[in-house]
C-alpha cells in the first residue's frame, strides 16, 4: 500500500539526554541555556544587595533601642516619601528593614530583563531572520512562543529563588537581635512576588511585540514597569497620579511583604494571573500574525532628524533621536509630576515636627523646604538611574556599528578610525543632550506654570547630563579599548550599582570610600542648587577620558571579525 | 608597474585559531584577480587585512604601495569594498544609504551612481531593512563601486544576486579591468570566475596552495579521455601509458584522465577497433575541486 503522502515519516528518535542537559533539546532549554548568565546576575545581585544590608544593619542597629528609634523616624515620614522608599512595616527587625529599603525598588531594575528578554525574544529573532528557520522546523508557532515564555519564566523562577536562598543566608548569618532571623518561606514569598512584577512587565511587553515590534513593545513594558513603580510612590501629590495608581501592580501588592512578617497573596494572585494573560495574549498574537510583520502605528513613531546622511556624527545622532526624544518624554513626564506637586510637597512636609533631621540624615544637605528640593528628592535618584539606563541604550547603538559590521564598510572608505571614534561619540553625547533638553522642556513648563523658579533646576539637569555623559564615556571606553559587546554591559553596571550603592549606603552608614566608587555619589543636589564641584570634574573626565580612550582603542584594535 | 596588492609571508591568527599563514600574493594593474577556496579557508580574513580592519600577526601587506597599518585612509581613498556580510542603518533607505557613503568619499559622481543604481535593478526608495538579501547586496556593491575605485576588493559579490544581475555585475568588472582598474574578488561562482579572471588563487587552510593564469591553471591540469571500441579493451593497456591515471574499462567504453600530451594514448588505441575518442578540456571548478580532493578521483 502506498504511504500517504500528507503524513509524513515520524522519527523515532528524539533530543539525547545530552542534549536537553546542554540546553540543546528544546526551545524551552535553550531559552535557559541562553539566560544562564542572566540568572547568575538577576539572583546574584538582589542577593548580594540584601547580604550587604543585613551585614550593615546588623553592625548599625545591633541593639532594641537603636531600632525602636528606627522604626519612629521611618513612620514620620510622609506618606510620598514612604512611597518612594517602600513601606515601613517591622522596620525593626532584619527582614523588615530589607524589604521597606530595597525590597520595593529590586523590581523595577530587575524587571528591565525581563522586559528586554520578552520584547526581543520573538520580534528581535523575527527581525534577524533566525526565527524563519525556527518556524520551518516541525514545531507549531504557539509551542515556540510558550516555550520560549516558559523559559524565561523559568529563569525568572531560579533567579528568584537564588535570591531568595541568599536573603535566607543573610538573615542567619547578620541577624543580632530575637525576629531577625529570615524563614525562606519568608524570603521566597517576597521574590515570587518581585519576579511576578518582572514578568507582567515583560509580559506587557511580550504581547505587544507581534503588534508593534520590538523596539515599541520595549518600550511599553518600560512604561508598565517604571510607571507602575513612581506612581504609587506620588499618587498623593497629583491627581492624574492618583487616578492612575488603581492601574499599577506594584500599588496592589504594598500589603504584601513577607519579609516584614506580613502576607497577603490575594493581589499577589493577581499580578500572577495578569502576567499570565499578557503571556497568553502574546502567544496567540505570535501564532496569527505574520512572522516578524509589525503594524504601522505611525502615531507611535517619535519624530526623528532627517537620515543623517552628512558624516558619522550625524548618522549617530539621526539613529538615536527617536530612541532620546522617547526616553526624553518619559523622563520628563516623570519630572513635571513631581514638579508640579512640589509647592504641596514641601508644605506638607514642613508641619510635620522632626522630619527634617530624618530628611537630613537621609539627605544630607538637602532643602526640603523649597521646591527645588522636593524636586531633588523625589525625582533627582530615579531620573538619574532613568538617564543613565537612556545613555547605556545609545552606547548600545553606537556598539551595534561594529557588532553588525557597519563599522567594516564605513571603515573602508576615507574615514579615519580616530575620527569615526570621535565623531560617533559625541554622536552618543549629542543624544544624551537631546534627551536632557526634552526633560527640560518638561519640568521647565511645570516649575514655570506656577511661578517657580526654573533656572535652578534647569541647571541641576546639566548635572544629569554630564553624569550621563560620563556613562556613556565609560561605555564607550571599555567597548573602544576592548570589544563593542562589552560596552553595554560596563556602562549598565556603572549606572546600576552606583544608584543601588546611593540608595542604600547613606542610611547604612558605609564606609566613605565605598560611597565614592557610586558616580551618583558625586553629583551633589544640582537640582536644590548645590554642586558638587570635584564631582562635575571626574564627570567630565570620565566623559572626555572615555571617548578618548575609545579612539585610542578603536585604533590600535582589530574590528570584530 | 609596481603590483597593486603585494602580501609577504603574510599572517593572521586568532588567538589560537588559524586565520592566514604565510600569504603572498600580488595583484597588477588592470588585473581580475579571483580568490578560491571553501568557507573558512582564509579569504575574508585576506581582504580584511587589506583594508586594515585587522592587523597581520606577522608579515606584510601591501596595497598601492602603501603597507596597510601605516596610511590606511590614503589606501581607502582609492578603494572600493564589499564585506561578505554585512549590515547597514534599518531606517536608511537604499538612497540614503548610497548617499552617506558618497558623503563619506566625496567627490562621486552622482550621474554614475544612477547609472549603477539602473543597471543593478536596484529600487533605491525602499528601506534596507525592507530589502531582500540579494538587493541589500546591490545596494554594497554600488556602495563599493560608485567612486570608481581604483581597486576593487569584494568579498563574495554575487551571493544572493539573480543570475541576470550576476551577469550584469560581471560586465560592470569586465569594463572596470578595460579602464585599466583592478579586481581583487572572492567568489563560488566558479564559472564566472574562469570566464572574468585573468588569475587565480586557491588558499586552502589559511595557505595559499596555488596561483596562476586561467590558462596555466588548465594547463597544468587533467583532461578526460574517453575512448569507444568495437568490443572489450582491457583497462591495463593504458595505465602504464605516461601521464595516465583513474582508468576504467567497461563493455568497450574505457575513460581515464591525462596529463599531458594524449599522442601515446591515441597510438594505443589505434590498435583496436576505435570507433571514437572524446576529450572534454578542463575547467576552473576540476581544478578547485582537485585542489580539495573532491573531483572525480581527484
Amino acid at each position: 500500500m502506498a504511504a500517504d503522502p500528507r503524513r509524513a515519516p515520524r522519527s523515532r528518535a528524539g533530543p539525547r539526554l545530552a542534549d536537553h542537559l546542554l540546553g540543546l533539546g528544546s526551545v524551552y532549554g535553550k531559552t535557559i541555556r541562553d539566560s544562564r548568565r542572566a540568572i547568575l546576575a538577576a539572583g546574584g545581585l538582589p542577593g548580594l544587595i540584601v547580604l550587604a544590608t543585613a551585614a550593615a544593619v546588623g553592625a548599625q542597629f545591633a541593639t532594641a533601642a537603636s531600632r525602636l528609634e528606627l522604626v519612629a523616624q521611618a513612620q514620620l515620614l510622609p506618606i510620598a516619601l514612604r512611597g518612594l522608599l517602600g513601606e515601613p512595616i517591622a522596620v525593626d527587625t532584619l527582614g523588615g528593614f530589607v524589604s521597606w529599603r530595597v525590597g520595593n525598588t529590586l523590581p523595577s531594575i530587575l524587571g528591565i530583563w525581563s522586559v528586554l528578554a520578552l520584547s526581543g525574544t520573538l520580534a528581535g529573532e523575527a527581525q534577524r531572520g533566525s526565527l524563519d528557520v525556527l518556524v520551518t522546523a516541525p514545531i507549531s508557532r504557539r509551542r515556540i512562543a510558550l516555550q520560549k515564555l516558559l523559559g524565561h519564566v523559568t529563569a525568572v523562577s531560579v533567579a528568584m529563588a537564588i535570591a531568595a536562598l541568599l536573603t535566607f543566608v543573610a538573615g542567619a548569618a547578620f541577624g543580632t537581635l530575637p525576629g531577625d532571623a529570615i524563614p525562606l518561606g519568608a524570603a521566597l514569598g517576597h521574590f515570587a512576588l518581585t519576579g511576578l512584577l518582572m514578568l507582567l512587565a515583560g509580559g506587557a511587553a511580550f504581547a505587544a511585540a507581534p503588534v508593534v515590534g520590538r523596539g515599541r513593545a520595549a518600550g511599553i513594558g518600560f512604561v508598565v514597569l517604571f510607571g507602575g513603580y513612581i506612581v504609587p510612590a506620588y499618587a498623593t501629590t497629583s491627581a492624574v497620579l492618583e487616578a492612575l495608581e488603581p492601574l499599577s501592580p506594584f500599588s496592589w501588592t504594598t500589603a504584601h511583604r513577607p519579609l516584614a512578617g506580613q502576607e497577603d497573596w490575594l493581589p499577589v494572585g493577581v499580578v500572577a494571573l495578569v502576567a499570565a494573560t499578557l503571556g497568553a495574549l502574546g502567544v496567540v498574537a505570535f501564532d496569527r500574525r505574520d512572522l516578524g510583520r509589525a503594524v504601522g502605528l505611525r502615531w507611535l513613531r517619535m519624530p526623528s532628524l532627517p537620515a543623517g546622511t552628512g558624516n558619522p556624527f550625524t548618522r549617530q545622532l539621526s539613529d538615536r533621536t527617536a530612541a532620546a526624544i522617547g526616553w526624553g518624554i518619559g523622563i520628563g513626564v516623570y519630572g513635571a509630576l513631581i514638579a508640579a506637586s512640589a509647592e504641596a510637597f514641601a508644605a506638607g512636609i514642613a508641619q510635620i515636627r522632626g522630619i527634617s533631621e530624618l530628611i537630613a540624615r537621609l539627605y544630607p544637605g538637602v532643602d526640603i523646604g523649597s521646591p527645588s528640593g522636593v524636586l531633588q528628592l523625589g525625582f533627582f535618584a530615579f531620573g538619574t538611574l532613568l538617564t543613565g539606563l537612556a545613555a547605556t541604550s545609545f552606547v548600545g547603538g553606537w556598539a551595534g556599528d561594529e557588532a553588525n559590521r557597519r563599522l567594516d564598510l564605513v571603515l573602508s572608505t576615507p574615514v579615519a578610525r580616530s575620527r569615526w571614534a570621535v565623531t560617533s561619540g559625541l554622536g552618543v553625547m549629542a543624544a544624551i543632550a537631546l534627551t536632557v533638553v526634552v526633560v527640560g522642556v518638561f519640568i521647565g513648563l511645570s516649575v514655570a506654570g506656577p511661578g517657580g523658579d526654573v533656572a535652578t533646576p534647569l541647571v541641576g539637569l546639566g548635572v544629569l547630563a554630564l553624569y550621563a555623559a560620563a556613562v556613556a564615556g565609560i561605555g564607550l571606553g571599555a567597548g573602544g579599548l576592548i570589544r563593542a559587546g562589552i560596552a553595554v554591559p560596563v556602562a549598565g553596571a556603572v549606572v546600576i550599582s552606583s544608584y543601588l550603592l546611593e540608595v542604600i549606603g547613606n542610611i547604612l552608614r558605609l564606609p566613605n570610600w565605598v560611597l565614592q566608587l557610586s558616580l551618583n555619589h558625586h553629583l551633589g543636589q544640582p537640582m536644590a542648587g548645590r554642586f558638587d564641584g570635584p564631582g562635575l570634574v571626574l564627570l567630565a573626565v570620565l566623559a572626555v577620558g572615555g571617548l578618548a580612550i575609545s579612539t585610542w582603542g578603536l585604533r590600535r584594535r582589530d574590528l570584530r571579525g | 608597474m609596481p603590483p597593486i596588492i603585494r602580501t609577504e609571508r603574510l599572517t593572521k591568527t586568532y588567538g589560537t585559531h588559524r586565520g592566514i599563514e604565510e600569504v603572498d600574493l600580488e595583484v597588477q594593474a588592470a588585473e581580475v584577480f579571483g580568490f578560491l577556496g571553501p568557507n573558512g579557508a582564509g579569504k575574508t580574513t585576506t581582504m580584511r587585512v587589506l583594508l586594515d580592519l585587522i592587523r597581520p600577526t606577522s608579515g606584510r601587506a601591501e596595497v598601492f604601495g602603501i603597507e596597510t597599518t601605516a596610511d590606511p585612509v590614503a589606501i581607502h581613498r582609492r578603494v572600493g569594498y564589499l564585506p561578505g556580510e554585512f549590515d547597514l542603518y534599518d531606517r536608511l533607505t537604499g538612497a540614503e544609504t548610497i548617499e552617506y557613503f558618497a558623503n563619506l568619499r566625496g567627490g562621486v559622481d552622482r550621474a554614475y551612481t544612477a547609472e549603477l543604481v539602473e543597471r543593478l535593478d536596484l529600487d533605491p526608495s525602499r528601506r534596507f531593512r525592507e530589502y531582500s538579501k540579494g538587493n541589500k547586496q546591490k545596494v554594497g556593491l554600488v556602495v563599493a563601486l560608485q567612486h570608481k575605485p581604483e581597486l576593487l576588493v569584494l568579498d563574495e559579490p554575487t551571493a544572493g544576486l539573480d543570475p541576470l544581475v550576476q551577469h550584469t555585475f560581471f560586465e560592470i568588472v569586465r569594463a572596470a579591468r578595460s579602464d585599466g582598474r583592478s579586481v581583487f574578488l572572492s567568489s563560488h561562482i566558479i564559472e564566472e570566475v574562469d570566464r572574468t579572471c585573468d588569475r587565480v588563487a586557491i588558499i586552502r587552510d589559511g595557505r595559499l596552495v596555488q596561483v596562476d593564469r586561467i590558462e596555466t591553471i588548465r594547463l597544468l591540469a587533467f583532461q578526460q579521455v574517453e575512448l569507444v571500441f568495437g568490443g572489450p579493451v582491457a583497462a591495463d593497456e593504458f595505465e602504464a601509458l605516461p601521464g595516465v591515471s583513474h582508468v576504467a574499462s567497461v563493455e568497450g567504453r574505457v575513460t581515464m584522465r591525462v596529463s599531458g600530451p594524449i599522442g601515446p594514448i591515441v597510438r594505443a588505441a589505434a590498435r583496436h577497433d576505435l570507433l571514437d575518442l572524446m576529450t572534454r578540456a578542463p575547467n576552473l571548478e576540476d581544478v578547485f575541486l582537485a585542489q580539495y580532493g573532491r573531483g572525480d578521483g581527484g
